[in-house]
């Protein structure tokens, strides 16, 4: 591939190894339990994946986006919940990096890139994760102890009960006065008032806690108000960007992963003296355009990342492509192997219809497609 | 007590690809074209017990191995693991070598660098398999040598306690150092190669030594014509087993029914 060198080579064969060893002998229990990987967490962090996306003081070496999604299509393979635990990471870090506040970087951003916890962004409310000027979550601050006092509830928050941390987005009281209608506010699993609320059960995504978090009178040092700002549609298509292509990548791996699979079966399942592969054409049809789509979203998917890499501020519009088309095609792919894979597609055991539920969920978790037709629609010359 | 230590380190085909190795009916060799090359699998247990040693007492990590360039590939993949640098010793002359051969031009690379206080390979390797190495350099370079490790550590008198497997027990022998170790996969748990380690491994040291590089070879001891293993011919394995069905009403009368089918094949 064009944009691979022998350190990439490197790379993935590092990821795919951890996929194979760590990863693969859990989703079982992912799938059962929905257990979050916290230890599959910690190995990917030693490993220094998370290190990829986060700059030099905090132990990293990023951002570094075609290396990462090299790990993330890896990681995809075995598990799009895995590789998507890291994306949230990087969500969720994006924001504390432009700070360069040393006590973040020392209790946050530090332990994470170790993979020691994780963190969530506690954003969304029933009015919709962007109709920011309806969400209800705000703060005050206490004119005695000059603390943040905080109250609202938030929904599918990723990472809800798994967090270390959250950073919530909440009203400010007086724009004016800070700087912004909104503020972002870090607060610890422990603080009190934080309390987490339903978890959900899912179609997909077993093994990522995503629920309700509720904020009574939580109260957090002046400190913890880490950044205020204006925020509208704008911010969202400019600032997710990033985060879309790197979710499509993730999703580009699930697609082969279970493309291979389900090959791997056509091939070594007999109909009499030959493979069922090389017995029935159309077999072999679905399979090349299957191929085919996959190939389009690797060449779409790297397209972006190496233009993130040199810095170019024009793939905006790629970077959320890559999201909606990286849906649509591990959907595509997943429901097509499905049927390729005969009855045993269909039974939980052979950890196939997995992809499908895993690739539907796409379409939502993290913005929903047609929301991000609508912003690039609205960008449209 | 610093440890300066090498790791024997030989790239073999990947053992995922075995079924696509095929042999040359002339040349009676592996046909790998076409085959991806790995570190073999046994080795990384050996990279795995030196940086381990490494960050308990500090020191030095070497990788040497003896083939073609190409092997630049997996030593830097093993320099991913945290090694500090790595050693090829590559030329056309030692080429076809088998165990003696390799391991007699091993010692050289050794002797070469300076000697090491302590030499760990993989007590056999994935391919080849003879596990003849490990004890055969330890003879050339004058060492004490032991194999099939399964358990090792320091004393804090600078000797090594190192525990194999003799015959359903463990022994566990007392050696000083320099000393060579052959080490089984049941040593310890490989980590991952580390993100930075990869990136860092390109900038890591790397020399490349030829024959005449190394101090008074003895050039009939290398390569095909220093190799005393030959082979003469293969035969295919005779995988074929005989499928019989053992019947009965309940466990009692199958037991009984096995017991006379084996009784009867031992006639």
């Amino acid at each position: 591939m064009w944009y691979m060198n022998e350190e990439r080579e490197m790379l993935q064969s590092m990821a795919r190894e951890l996929a194979e060893t760590e990863v693969r002998p859990f989703i079982n229990t992912m799938e059962e339990t929905s257990a979050f990987p916290h230890e599959i967490m910690k190995k990917i962090g030693e490993a220094g994946i998370l290190g990829l996306f986060l700059p030099e003081e905090v132990g990293g070496c990023g951002p570094r986006w075609v290396d990462l999604g090299v790990c993330l299509e890896e990681l995809g393979k075995e598990s799009f919940v895995i590789a998507n635990a890291v994306c949230s990471q990087y969500a969720g870090t994006s924001l504390l990096t432009m700070l360069g506040n040393e006590k973040v970087n020392k209790e946050v951003l530090e332990p994470i890139c170790r993979g020691d916890f994780v963190m969530a962004t506690s954003q969304c409310e029933p009015a919709g994760q962007t109709r920011l000027h309806d969400h209800k979550t705000r703060f005050t601050v206490d004119p005695e102890t000059n603390e943040i006092v905080l109250n609202g509830g938030k929904i599918f928050t990723t990472n809800a009960g798994a967090a270390e941390y959250y950073l919530v987005c909440a009203k400010t009281p007086d724009p004016e006065q800070f700087g912004g209608e909104f503020g972002y506010i870090l607060v610890h699993k422990d603080t009190p008032g934080l309390t987490v609320g339903h978890i959900e059960h899912k179609i997909g995504w077993n093994g990522s806690s995503t629920g309700q978090m509720f904020y009574n009178n939580v109260r957090v040092p002046m400190e913890n108000l880490l950044l205020v700002m204006d925020m509208d549609e704008e911010t969202t298509y400019y600032g997710g960007g990033n985060i879309g292509a790197l979710m499509g990548v993730s999703m580009l791996g699930a697609a082969e992963g279970v493309y291979e699979k389900t090959l791997a079966n056509a091939r070594s399942r007999m109909h009499g003296d030959a493979s069922i592969f090389d017995s029935y054409q159309a077999m072999r049809h679905s399979f090349a355009e299957l191929k085919m789509e996959i190939e389009l979203l690797r060449g779409l998917a790297y397209g972006v990342l190496e233009g993130l890499d040199n810095g170019d501020a024009d793939v905006i519009e790629q970077a959320w492509a890559v999201k909606v088309k990286g849906a649509r095609i591990f959907e595509h792919v997943a429901s097509e192997c499905i049927v390729l894979n005969g009855g045993n597609g269909v039974i939980r055991e052979n950890g196939i219809e997995r992809y499908l539920r895993d690739a539907k969920l796409c379409s939502i978790g993290c913005f929903a497609l047609p929301h991000i037709t609508e912003m690039i629609a609205n960008h449209l010359e | 007590m610093a440890l300066n230590i090498a790791v024997c380190m030989k790239v073999a085909p990947d053992p995922d690809k075995y079924n696509q190795i095929s042999l040359d009916p002339v040349t009676k060799t592996l046909v790998r074209s076409g085959i991806d090359s790995v570190i073999s699998g046994t080795d990384l247990h050996a990279i795995e017990l030196a940086l381990q040693l490494k960050t308990k007492f500090g020191g030095k990590v070497t990788l040497i191995s003896m083939g073609p360039d190409s092997n630049e590939k997996q030593l830097r993949e093993a320099l991913g693991y945290g090694c500090d640098e790595a050693v090829l010793l590559s030329d056309r002359k030692l080429g076809g070598a088998d165990a003696l051969a390799t391991s007699y031009t091993l010692s050289k690379g050794i002797e070469k660098m300076g000697g090491y206080d302590l030499v760990l390979l993989g007590n056999a390797s994935d391919d080849g398999s003879t596990a003849h190495v490990p004890s055969q350099l330890g003879e050339w370079l004058g060492l004490p040598h032991l194999t099939d490790v399964i358990g090792f550590e320091m004393t804090e008198e600078g000797c090594c306690l190192a525990k194999k497997e003799v015959e359903g027990a463990i022994n566990t022998y007392k050696i000083s150092l320099p000393a060579v170790i052959g080490v089984t996969k049941r040593l310890n748990t490989v980590r991952h190669p580390n993100v930075m380690a990869i990136f860092a491994a390109k900038k890591k040291p790397f020399t490349k030594l030829t024959a005449a590089d190394l101090p008074d070879l003895d050039e009939s001891r290398i390569g095909l014509a220093g190799s005393p293993t030959q082979a003469v011919g293969y035969l295919d394995a005779d995988f074929h087993r005989d499928c019989v069905e053992i019947t009965g009403r309940d466990d009692t009368e199958k037991a009984a029914e096995l017991l006379r089918v084996v009784l009867a094949a031992k006639k």
